[in-house]
């Protein structure tokens, strides 16, 4: 398994998409998938199109939107952005499996890997797994 | 050796256990002493007290305006229960909160401050060993600052675990508000927790400077403890312990006040004076003033501080203390210079109450405010 590591500026969307080509072809794995893991309760992976910075924003704002940091989470142990950022990381999740075919990801042609932080800044990890094809698979 | 029966010093010792003990058993209780909503709510804090209680809140005030952001004083427990109400308090009330501490939860005036203020609808915290007392019970929260008890000596240990409290409610608030990110709040308690180490340290090391700096102040019977922003919160720390185990003259003044008011003390070589700083203190700069002044007036004098110069007058553990939480650091010092003083002057604590000292004989006739209406 291989880590990524990040120090987040703060909440938003950070593209990893650069990182994880490099864990995939550092391995030598020509088929198979890459098995992506955020160990953290208050981020997110996802895969979203990476053309327009703008995009970013929107996304950015409209989760705020639909899941607002209050002060009134029943969950008061740490603070209102880590109750919120619990909520928007079960909501996008915090895996996601991508298909290496002839030592490549294969994304389609605007789409990007991108951390979610929502409860920055702070240091995080995703872990890369690789997993073989059954059959002529190669190294991982 | 005298330091084995010798009720204070016994206390001083277990500070550096005391402190790791309670930042880990109170970094989740404090979390829950005000909800998220109340932390929002706050506009305005007041912390009260009586004696040691105020001394800690003194101490305390400007961790809540540094670390939460808060407009924040320290008021004096009758001030709080009478004067303040009757001159104007922020409204609507909801928007203040009183913090009132006190140890058993029945000090008269601290109880009467927390009954007046929540008839105006502020929020009421208590800061008591006993949440079952008079206090714990009218509160809207309650912080236990129970520990293990001591035999009787002028209180350190209480003194820690009140002051704590308060800078780890600070941080708390901190945290909640966004003032700080959870990693931040999380290193600055680790940092209280250190200091156990500091203390240690300097206690063990400077155990002879302490000494002589006790030695003169025992010798003059009077000392000056100088201190700026929370250290002043130490420098009358000082006092309250010079008073309640030898019951020599202490004066406690701020940094800068030195040079308008006590610079024209007559026989300044009898008066010695204690600087309670830190090398990052906002007041350094000053202070470097005041350490020249105290020479060149003759005064026998001491620095009480963090980073290590190598001066003769020098009490300092030689690694850095952080300013708002150094009134910890301090206390501990000056518990132990005065519990050697206790041993120079071989003098019974609060005069072992006796005579003009024995309060059981006071008149107890003071009444809350509020009862005069018949409540």
């Amino acid at each position: 398994m291989k880590r990524i590591e990040l120090k987040t500026a703060g909440n938003g969307l950070v593209e990893i998409t650069q990182e994880v080509r490099r864990v995939v072809e550092e391995s030598g794995l020509r088929r198979g998938a890459a098995v992506l893991w955020v160990p953290h309760t208050t981020a997110g992976l996802t895969v979203i199109s990476r053309m327009d910075v703008l995009g970013f924003a929107d996304i950015e704002e409209e989760t705020d939107r639909l899941i607002p940091t209050r002060v009134n989470f029943k969950h008061q142990f740490d603070t209102p952005t880590d109750a919120a950022g619990h909520i928007k990381s079960a909501l996008f999740g915090v895996g996601q499996t991508v298909i290496v075919e002839d030592g490549a990801l294969q994304l389609g042609s605007s789409q990007g890997i991108f951390f979610f932080e929502f409860d920055g800044p702070r240091r995080r990890e995703v872990w890369v797994q690789l997993l073989p094809a059954e059959t002529g698979g190669g190294g991982a | 050796m005298f330091t084995e029966q010798n009720a204070m010093y016994r206390q001083v010792c277990s500070i550096p256990a005391l402190l790791e003990e309670l930042v880990e058993r109170w970094k989740e209780e404090v979390r829950f002493a005000l909800s998220v909503e109340q932390t929002y709510q706050v506009k305005h804090l007041y912390l009260v007290g009586s004696g040691d209680s105020y001394i800690a809140a003194k101490a305390a005030r400007q961790a809540f305006a540094r670390l939460a952001h808060v407009d924040a004083q320290a008021v004096r427990s009758l001030e709080a229960a009478r004067y303040l109400p009757d001159g104007w308090l922020p409204q609507p009330g909801c928007h203040n909160l009183l913090i009132a501490i006190s140890n058993s939860g029945e000090t008269a005036r601290v109880v009467e401050a927390a009954r007046a203020w929540k008839e105006t609808g502020a929020l009421v915290l208590a800061i008591t060993a006993r949440p079952d007392s008079t206090l714990g019970k009218l509160s809207d929260g309650v912080i236990c600052t129970a520990i293990e008890p001591y035999p009787a000596a002028p209180e350190v240990r209480s003194c820690i675990a009140t002051l704590l409290a308060l800078l780890m409610l600070a941080i708390r608030m901190g945290e909640n508000k966004g003032v700080m990110t959870m990693d931040e709040a999380g290193a600055l308690r680790r940092e209280l927790r250190g200091l156990a180490g500091r203390i240690r340290s300097v206690l063990n090391g400077q155990a002879e400077t302490l000494k002589e700096a006790a030695r003169l102040c025992a010798e003059y019977g009077q000392v000056e403890l100088i201190g700026s922003g929370p250290a002043l919160g130490s420098a009358e720390f000082g006092v309250a312990k010079i008073y309640e185990a030898v019951g020599t003259g202490a004066l406690a003044q701020e940094s800068e006040e030195f040079f308008h008011l006590n610079f024209f003390r007559r026989e300044p070589a009898k008066l010695p004076a204690i600087l309670l700083t830190t090398a990052d203190a906002l007041a350094a700069g000053r202070q470097e003033e005041l350490i020249w002044l105290l020479g060149h007036l003759g005064r026998p004098y001491f620095v009480f501080t963090d980073r290590d110069d190598g001066g003769a007058h020098t009490v300092a553990c030689g690694e850095p203390v952080r300013e708002l939480f150094a009134p910890l650091y301090h206390f501990a010092l000056l518990a132990q210079m005065v519990s050697y003083m206790n041993l120079f002057l071989d003098e019974d604590y609060y005069r072992g109450h006796a005579g003009v000292w024995d309060e059981s004989k006071f008149p107890k006739n003071s009444r809350f405010v509020a009862q005069e209406d018949g409540q």
